[in-house]
C-alpha cells in the first residue's frame, strides 16, 4: 500500500513538517491531529497500522506509527517538556527552531548542539497515562483483533538490520495465527491460559543486554502493576497531549501513537552518588521503566471503546450489515445461546433465562448514587461445586472480558482487592477489581471454609459488597478514599444463599447431575463451532447496546402488581424487589434484542419471578433423579 | 515588551523597604511595617522577612504584577536591596551567634585590610564574596490576598516562575538536611579561598585554583573544599496531594514536589491538609540525563510560605454571609417545612422524622451551670425494618452536615468508634487515633446498624452521649478527648421486623440506659398503603425510565444554602423565659403522669424533659431568635408525641395482657450471665419473679411462650434455661 508507508513509518518527519508549515499562533496539537484523522478514516485504514498488543516489541519499527487497546490503569502526574527548541549546527553555526512534541529524545545530528534556555523555546506540559492491556480480555477477543490486521506477520520494512533478527518470531506468530483458527477450544477449554504468544514474548525475554548493565537494581524486573495476576502483555506509558481529554481511570481506549523505544530513557542512575532529590529509587522504578519493557507511546489520536468485540463496528448505533444481521437472527441465536446455558446450568432453563438477562445486563445510568440496569445473580446448589471455573471459561468465551475470582478465607485474608495508592512509589497500586466496565466477575463462593476473616479480608468483603450493591470500587489513597463507579456484572456460585449481597438469588434445579463436570462441559464445545460462537459473541454485545424504552401500559402493569403484591403483606414486595422487576423487564426485552418491552415480555418476567420464589421459599430439595 | 531595567527595579524596591508603612492600631502615627524588620535583620533578632504582596501592590501595582510574573528575580532583588539596607539599620553591635558570623566578620576585615581603596583589582571575579555567602537572612513572599487557592492540576506549564498557591495534603516529608548553597575551597598552593555559589541540587567540584598567582604561576594549585567555611541552609522536601474534592470524577489526584528551605521546613508532616505560596520552576536534570532526556524536565514549588490548615476553616471559606435575596428564600412563611423536606428530597413523607433531623443539625443549646455540663446536641435513634430509607436518611444528613463522619457500628477499621493506639505506618510512632465519634467532634456522627456495636464501644458510647468526652486509659496514655457529636443512629430489629408487642429494648436489644440518651426514638415501619405504594412505584419506574429522579413538586433548597442557613442558626443563642419554665414543668409532670398510668413501650424520664428543651431551643434557633418560645415547646412536644406513637401505634387493648409476659421475661433476660452459658437455673428464675409479684402460672406462661419463639430453651426435666 504505497503513500502508507511513508507516515505509517517516518511520523515524526511529517509531523515536523507540518508544524512547520502551519500558521504561526494555531495549534499545532489539532493539526497534527487533523492530518492522522484524515489518513485514518474508516475502520479499514486502522486495520493497517501494526498493534503492539498482537505483536512483540521488536517486530515494530521504532517511532513508527502503532495502534494499542488499553485500559488506563494510573495517570501520572503531568511532565514539562520543550516542545520548541533550538538547535545550532556546529559545523556552520546555522541555527533551527525543532519540535519537541511526540518523541522523548531530541533528535539532533551528532555535529549538533541544543540550547537549552534560548528565549524561543517554548515548554508545554502532557499528561502521562500508565496503560495495561484490558483485563481479562477474552482469547478470542485477542485473537481476532490479530487476525484483522492487515500487516503481514513477517514485516514488510525490513530495511534496519535488527529486523533480521526477528525471523524466528515471526514463526511463532504464524503459529499463533493458526492456534487462532480453532479458537471455539481454546475459548472454552483454555480460557484462562495466557494470551497470544507473541505479546508474551516481551514479557518473556524482557531485559536486553542494554539495561542489564545498568547496575544491580536493574536485575529485577519493574512490577507492571497488572490487575489481575498472571496477566501477561505490554503494558505502556501513553503521552496524552491534549488536555481536557475526558480519559478517566478503567477507561479502555485504542490509541494511535508514536512508537519510543530509545534505549537511552532506561534509568542509569542506580549508583547512590548521583541523587536525585524529586524521586525515591522505587519511585523511579515505577515511572522510568526500561523502554523496552513499558514503550512510551506518544498518543495522536485516542478513542474510548465502548465495546471491545472484533466482531461489531466501533459504533453500535450506525447502521451496519453485521449488526443488521445479528438482529434478524436474534431469535434463533437466543434459544440457541439458551440451549448452550441450560446444558451448561444442567438442564435448568430457569436459570438460563436468568444468566442470559445477567450476560446482557450492564449499568446503563446512574441515579444519583444508585446504579441502574445491573443484575448480580446468586446461583446456589450442590452442583455448583466445581462449576465456577467452567462456566467462568464458557462466559469467556461469549462475552469479551471476565474474571473468575474464588472466594476462600486465606485469599479474603491475604489479597487486596481495591486498588491502593502506593505513596513509596508514586502509583496506584492495582487490585482484582481495577476491571474496566462490562468485565464479568464470576465469584465463586463454593471454595469458602470456615474460619476467621482477618481485618483485610473484612475490607475485601465489604469492598465486592460495594461493587455488587452499589457498583463502586473504593480505592484507598491513604489519607482518605475515593469511591470509583464501576460496572461489573457479578455472577455468584455458592452452596447456600450467597452472604454477599446479590439483586437475585436462585436455587438450581438441575434436571441430571452429570458425573463429571468436566466432560458435560466438554461436550457441548462439539456443537459451539467457531462461526456459532461469533453469532453469539455479537449477540450479547449487540443486546447489551440496545436503547431500551417502556410504554406508558406496560409502567401501569408494573405499577399495579407491586401495589397488588402489597396490599396483603408489605413484605411479599419490598422496593429492592420492584427494582429488580424493572431491572429484569428490561434485560428480559434486551435478550430479545428488541428495544421496547412487550406484554408477553412483562407475562413472562412475571412467571420468572414467580417459580423464583417459589424455589427460594421453598426448603432446598435434593435434586432431581 | 522592552526587558525591564532592573537597576531601576531595585531602587523602587528599596524605596519600598524603606517607605511602606501602615498606619497604627490607634490611628496615630506611622508603623514602619519593614523598617521594623530590617533592624531586628540586621541586629540577628529575626531570620527570616516576609514581604507581604498586598503592601506591595498597595504601594506600586506595577511592581507587585512584576513580583508574581518573575518571582526568582525579584527574591534576589528584594535580597540586594536589604542587604545593602541592612548597616543603615544597625545601631548597636551584635554579638556573633555562630561560626558563620565570625567567618563573615573575618572576611570584610581581610577586605578592608587588603584592599584599603575598596576596588579589588587583582583578583578574579569569581573569588569575590558572592551576596549568598554574606547574607544571613531568609526573604519570603507572601502571596496577595486575590490570588486564590490553586488545585494542583490548574498548575500548568504557563506558571513556571510565577507565584503560585496551592493547597493540598502532605503525603511525604524528608528529614530535614543542611543543603550547601555556598561551597568556600581553600588553594593548597597559594592560600587564597575560592567560592562557589550552588543553585541546583547537585553541582560539580571545583578542582584549579582560578586565582591570578596561581593562574599567572602555572603552580597549578588543588582545591578543597571547607567544610566550617561553606554556607548551609536546612532543607526539606515534601510531596503534596490534591484533596480529594479538586479531582475531577474518575482521575487520580495528583501531586507535587515541594522544596523548603531555611525557616519554611519542618512545618508540615504528613497527613497535614496544608497551603503552599511558591515559585513554581521547573528543575533541570544533571548530567547525562540532562543530555538523554534534555527534553523533559521535573518541577518542583520553592516554598516561601506553608500554612496548615484543617478542615474546617477550609470549608468556611466558602460560608460567607447569606445574601438578602437568600434570606429571604429561607424565611418564608412555611420556612420551617421547606427546610424540613428539603432534607433528603427523594424520600416520600416522614416529615416528621425530617423535622427532628432538621433540629439535630441545628442542634440545641449546650449549658454548664455550675460545672454540670447539659448538652445541648440531639441524639436520635432511628428504628425500622429492613429497607425503609434509613441508610439514606443518614448518608444525605452526612453529606448535608457541615462536619460528619459516616459509620457503621461495626467499624471497619480497628479503631472503631471511639479511639485506639495506632502505629503510624509512616512514621512508625505510636499515637493515638480517633475514631468516627472523636473525628465528628462538634459535628454529627451518623452510625449505622447500631444495634451491632462492639462492646467496648457500648460501654465508651454512654459516656459520649451525656458526657460528650471519651477517656481512654489504654498503651500508657491516659487521656479525655472531647467528642462533642450528635449521634443520629439506625437500628434493625433483633428478630428481623419490629414488634410491637414488645418494648424498644427487646426489639433493638440494646439496654435502656444506652436508649434512654436519646433525645428521640423514631420507628419508621413499612406499612402497605395503596396510595403511597403507587406513587412509590411511579417515582422507581420514574427513575428506571429517566435515570434521573422525578421532579418534585417543590424546588429543594440547595444543600449549600441549607449548610449555611444552619451555620447561621448554630450562631444563635436563645434562652428559656422565666414564664415558660413553669408550663414545661407542668407538661412534663402531665406526662409522666400519664405515663405511670398506662404503662407503654417507653419511658418517660427526666432526660425527657432535658430533650424537649433541646429540641424547643434547637426551634428557636431555626427562627434565628433570642428567646424560646411556647409554639417551641408545643412543637417539641408534638415532635416527641408523634416519635411515642410511632413506637406505640400498633398497640391495641390485647397487648396488655401480654405486657405481663413481657415484664417477666424482661426479669429473666437481666438474671442471664452477660457470657459464657447463658444458661440459667429455673428455680432462680421463679425465685426472682415471684419476688416482683408474679404469678408462677404467668411465668411458665412466659416460658413457654419464648420457647416458641426460640429465644430460649428449657431443658426436659425443667430446671434450666438455656438462651440461644
Amino acid at each position: 500500500m504505497p503513500g502508507v508507508e511513508n507516515w505509517a513509518e517516518k511520523p515524526l518527519n511529517i509531523i515536523q513538517n507540518i508544524i512547520d508549515h502551519l500558521p504561526s499562533g494555531s495549534n499545532e496539537i489539532s493539526g497534527v491531529k487533523d492530518y492522522f484523522s484524515k489518513k485514518l478514516q474508516g475502520e479499514e485504514a486502522l486495520e493497517w497500522i501494526p498493534s503492539i498488543n498482537s505483536r512483540a516489541l521488536h517486530q515494530v519499527a521504532a517511532d513508527s506509527v502503532v495502534r494499542y487497546r488499553c485500559m488506563v490503569q494510573d495517570m501520572f502526574d503531568p511532565e514539562l517538556y520543550l516542545a520548541r527548541f533550538k538547535v545550532t549546527s556546529r559545523k556552520n553555526g546555522e541555527s533551527a527552531f525543532r519540535s519537541g512534541r511526540y518523541r522523548d529524545v531530541a533528535s539532533c545530528a551528532p555535529d549538533e548542539e541544543i540550547h537549552m534556555d534560548d528565549p524561543g523555546n517554548v515548554t508545554c506540559e502532557r499528561q502521562t497515562l500508565y496503560c495495561v492491556p484490558v483485563p481479562g480480555e477474552a482469547t478470542w477477543v485477542k485473537d481476532l483483533y490479530t487476525k484483522q490486521s492487515r500487516i503481514p506477520s513477517t514485516p514488510s520494512t525490513s530495511s534496519s538490520p535488527a529486523c533480521r533478527k526477528r525471523a524466528r518470531d515471526d514463526e511463532t506468530g504464524d503459529g499463533d495465527v493458526h492456534r487462532g483458527s480453532n479458537g471455539s477450544e481454546c475459548a472454552a477449554s483454555n480460557g484462562h491460559a495466557g494470551p497470544r504468544g507473541g505479546a508474551a514474548g516481551t514479557g518473556g525475554n524482557p531485559a536486553p543486554s542494554g539495561i542489564a548493565g545498568g547496575g544491580g537494581g536493574a536485575s529485577q524486573l519493574p512490577d507492571l502493576n497488572f490487575p489481575l495476576p498472571g496477566e501477561q502483555g505490554t503494558a505502556c506509558l501513553v503521552k496524552v497531549y491534549e488536555e481536557d481529554n475526558g480519559l478517566k481511570v478503567n477507561d479502555v481506549i485504542e490509541v494511535v501513537g508514536i512508537l519510543s523505544v530509545d534505549p537511552s530513557m532506561a534509568d542509569f542512575t542506580n549508583d547512590q552518588n548521583e541523587q536525585d532529590v524529586t524521586m525515591t529509587a522505587a519511585e523511579r522504578a515505577a515511572h522510568t521503566p526500561p523502554p523496552s519493557l513499558v514503550p512510551r507511546l506518544h498518543a495522536v489520536l485516542i478513542r474510548k471503546l465502548a465495546h471491545n468485540n472484533p466482531l461489531l463496528p466501533h459504533n453500535l448505533s450506525a447502521k451496519h450489515q453485521a449488526i443488521e444481521t445479528i438482529r434478524s437472527e436474534a431469535a434463533t441465536l437466543r434459544t440457541q445461546l439458551l440451549s448452550v446455558l441450560e446444558h451448561a446450568l444442567c438442564g435448568d432453563g430457569l436459570a438460563a433465562e436468568f444468566l442470559l438477562c445477567h450476560l446482557v445486563s450492564n449499568v446503563y445510568s446512574w441515579a444519583d448514587v444508585m446504579p441502574l440496569g445491573k443484575l448480580a445473580v446468586n446461583l446456589s446448589g450442590p452442583v455448583t461445586q466445581g462449576m465456577a471455573p467452567l462456566l467462568q471459561q464458557l462466559i469467556a468465551g461469549l462475552s469479551t472480558q471476565s474474571h473468575l475470582l474464588p472466594i476462600s478465607l486465606n485469599k479474603m485474608n491475604s489479597l487486596c482487592l481495591s486498588p491502593h495508592k502506593d505513596y513509596e512509589a508514586n502509583r496506584l497500586r492495582s487490585g482484582q477489581l481495577q476491571l474496566s466496565p462490562g468485565t464479568h466477575l464470576v465469584l465463586d463462593e463454593t471454595a469458602l471454609e470456615n474460619g476467621q476473616l482477618q481485618p483485610q479480608g473484612v475490607k475485601n468483603v465489604t469492598a465486592l459488597g460495594n461493587v455488587i450493591q452499589w457498583q463502586k470500587v473504593t480505592y484507598d489513597f491513604n489519607f482518605h478514599t475515593q469511591d470509583f463507579i464501576t460496572d461489573l456484572p457479578v455472577l455468584v456460585l455458592s452452596e447456600g444463599e450467597s452472604f454477599l449481597p446479590k439483586d437475585l438469588h436462585l436455587p438450581l434445579r438441575p434436571t441430571s447431575v452429570p458425573e463429571d463436570l468436566q466432560t458435560h462441559y466438554a461436550g457441548m464445545s462439539a456443537q459451539m463451532t467457531e462461526e456459532v460462537l461469533n453469532k453469539l459473541r455479537a449477540f450479547i454485545t449487540v443486546c447489551r447496546s440496545t436503547q431500551y424504552a417502556v410504554n406508558e401500559d406496560i409502567q401501569k402493569a408494573l405499577q399495579e402488581e407491586f401495589v397488588t403484591a402489597r396490599k396483603d403483606d408489605p413484605s411479599a414486595m419490598s422496593v429492592n424487589d420492584f427494582h429488580r422487576l424493572l431491572s429484569l423487564v428490561r434485560l428480559l426485552t434486551l435478550s430479545h434484542c428488541q428495544a421496547e418491552c412487550t406484554p408477553q415480555i412483562l407475562n413472562r418476567v412475571l412467571e420468572m419471578e414467580r417459580e423464583r420464589r417459589s424455589r427460594t421459599h421453598a426448603p432446598p430439595a435434593a435434586p432431581a433423579n | 515588551m522592552p526587558p525591564r531595567d532592573y537597576a531601576a527595579e531595585k531602587d523602587k524596591v528599596t524605596s519600598f523597604l524603606r517607605e511602606y508603612y501602615l498606619d497604627s492600631d490607634d490611628g496615630k502615627g506611622k508603623n514602619f511595617v519593614y523598617g521594623q524588620q530590617l533592624s531586628k535583620l540586621a541586629h540577628r533578632e529575626q531570620v527570616s522577612l516576609t514581604v507581604d504582596l498586598d503592601h506591595v501592590q498597595d504601594y506600586d501595582p506595577d511592581l507587585g504584577d512584576a513580583i508574581v510574573e518573575n518571582t526568582k528575580r525579584y527574591v534576589s532583588l528584594f535580597s540586594d536591596a536589604v542587604q545593602d539596607l541592612l548597616p543603615d539599620y544597625k545601631q548597636k553591635e551584635i554579638v556573633f551567634k555562630d561560626t558563620l558570623d565570625v567567618y563573615i566578620e573575618h572576611r570584610l576585615l581581610m577586605e578592608q585590610k587588603n584592599h584599603p581603596d575598596g576596588q579589588e583589582v587583582t583578583r578574579d571575579p569569581r573569588n569575590k564574596y558572592p551576596s549568598e555567602l554574606m547574607r544571613r537572612f531568609e526573604l519570603y513572599f507572601k502571596a496577595p490576598s486575590t490570588i486564590k487557592h490553586a488545585a494542583i492540576r490548574e498548575v500548568k506549564a504557563e506558571s513556571i516562575g510565577h507565584l503560585v498557591c496551592v493547597k493540598g495534603i502532605v503525603t511525604r516529608a524528608t528529614e530535614v538536611k543542611p543543603m550547601m548553597t555556598v561551597a568556600t575551597y581553600t588553594c593548597d598552593t597559594c592560600g587564597n579561598e575560592t567560592y562557589q555559589p550552588i543553585g541546583s541540587t547537585a553541582f560539580m567540584p571545583l578542582l584549579m585554583c582560578p586565582s591570578q598567582v596561581c593562574t599567572t604561576n602555572r603552580s597549578g594549585g588543588r582545591l578543597y573544599l571547607q567544610t566550617r567555611g561553606s554556607k548551609f541552609v536546612k532543607f526539606q522536601e515534601i510531596k503534596i496531594q490534591e484533596h480529594s474534592d479538586q479531582v475531577p470524577v474518575g482521575n487520580i489526584p495528583r501531586s507535587m514536589t515541594v522544596m523548603c528551605r531555611g525557616e519554611v521546613t519542618r512545618l508540615a508532616q504528613p497527613g497535614d491538609h496544608i497551603s503552599i505560596v511558591g515559585i513554581f520552576l521547573p528543575m533541570l536534570k544533571q548530567g547525562f540525563r540532562q543530555m538523554t532526556q534534555g527534553l523533559m524536565s521535573d518541577t518542583i514549588l520553592e516554598a516561601h510560605r506553608i500554612t496548615k490548615m484543617n478542615k474546617t476553616e477550609d470549608d468556611e471559606l466558602d460560608t460567607e454571609g447569606l445574601t438578602e435575596a437568600e434570606l429571604r428564600q429561607v424565611a418564608e412563611d412555611d420556612f420551617y417545612d421547606k427546610l424540613a423536606s428539603s432534607i433528603a428530597p427523594e424520600i416520600y413523607g416522614h416529615e416528621d422524622v425530617k423535622k427532628a433531623l432538621l433540629l439535630l443539625l441545628v442542634g440545641g443549646v449546650d449549658k454548664s451551670p455550675k460545672g454540670m455540663k447539659i448538652r445541648g446536641n440531639i441524639n436520635i435513634c432511628l428504628m425500622g425494618d429492613p429497607g425503609v430509607a434509613k441508610s439514606q436518611l443518614l448518608s444525605y444528613i452526612d453529606r448535608l452536615a457541615h462536619r460528619s463522619q459516616y459509620t457503621t457500628g461495626r467499624g471497619s477499621s480497628g479503631v472503631g468508634l471511639t479511639a485506639a493506639v495506632m502505629k503510624d505506618p509512616l512514621t512508625g510512632e505510636m499515637m493515638l487515633e480517633g475514631g468516627a465519634l472523636v473525628l465528628a467532634d462538634r459535628g454529627v456522627c451518623c452510625i449505622d446498624e447500631f444495634d451491632k456495636m462492639m462492646d467496648t464501644d457500648r460501654t465508651a458510647i454512654h459516656e459520649v452521649m451525656e458526657q460528650q468526652t471519651i477517656s481512654i486509659a489504654k498503651a500508657g496514655i491516659m487521656t479525655s478527648l472531647n467528642a462533642r457529636v450528635s449521634i443520629l443512629a439506625a437500628a434493625n430489629p433483633a428478630y428481623g421486623r419490629y414488634n410491637p408487642k414488645k418494648t424498644v429494648e427487646q426489639n433493638i436489644q440494646l439496654p435502656a440506659a444506652l436508649l434512654s440518651r436519646f433525645d428521640i426514638l423514631w420507628l419508621i415501619q413499612d406499612k402497605a398503603d395503596r396510595e403511597n405504594d403507587l406513587r412509590l412505584a411511579q417515582h422507581i419506574t420514574y427513575v428506571h425510565q429517566h435515570n434521573v429522579h422525578p421532579p418534585l413538586q417543590f424546588t429543594p433548597l440547595d444543600m449549600k444554602l441549607m449548610r449555611r442557613y444552619i451555620a447561621l442558626c448554630q450562631k444563635k443563642e436563645p434562652t428559656v423565659p422565666e414564664g415558660l419554665a413553669d408550663y414545661i414543668t407542668g407538661a412534663y409532670v402531665e406526662m409522666r403522669k400519664e405515663a405511670r398510668n398506662n404503662k407503654d413501650m417507653t419511658f418517660t424520664s427526666p432526660r425527657t424533659l432535658l430533650a424537649i428543651l433541646r429540641l424547643a431551643t434547637a426551634l428557636a434557633r431555626l427562627r434565628l431568635v433570642e428567646m424560646v418560645e411556647k409554639d417551641d415547646v408545643n412543637e417539641a412536644m408534638r415532635l416527641m408525641e408523634m416519635s411515642r406513637d410511632s413506637l406505640n401505634s400498633h398497640q391495641d387493648g390485647q397487648n396488655r395482657v401480654h405486657n405481663v409476659t413481657d415484664q417477666i421475661y424482661a426479669v429473666i433476660r437481666e438474671m442471664a450471665p452477660e457470657k459464657g452459658g447463658k444458661s440459667i437455673k429455673m428455680s432462680d428464675v421463679m425465685e426472682q419473679c415471684t419476688s416482683k409479684g408474679f404469678k408462677p402460672d404467668q411465668i411458665d406462661e412466659c416460658i413457654e411462650e419464648y420457647e416458641e419463639l426460640n429465644v430460649w430453651q428449657a431443658n426436659t426435666a425443667k430446671t434450666r434455661l438455656t438462651f440461644i
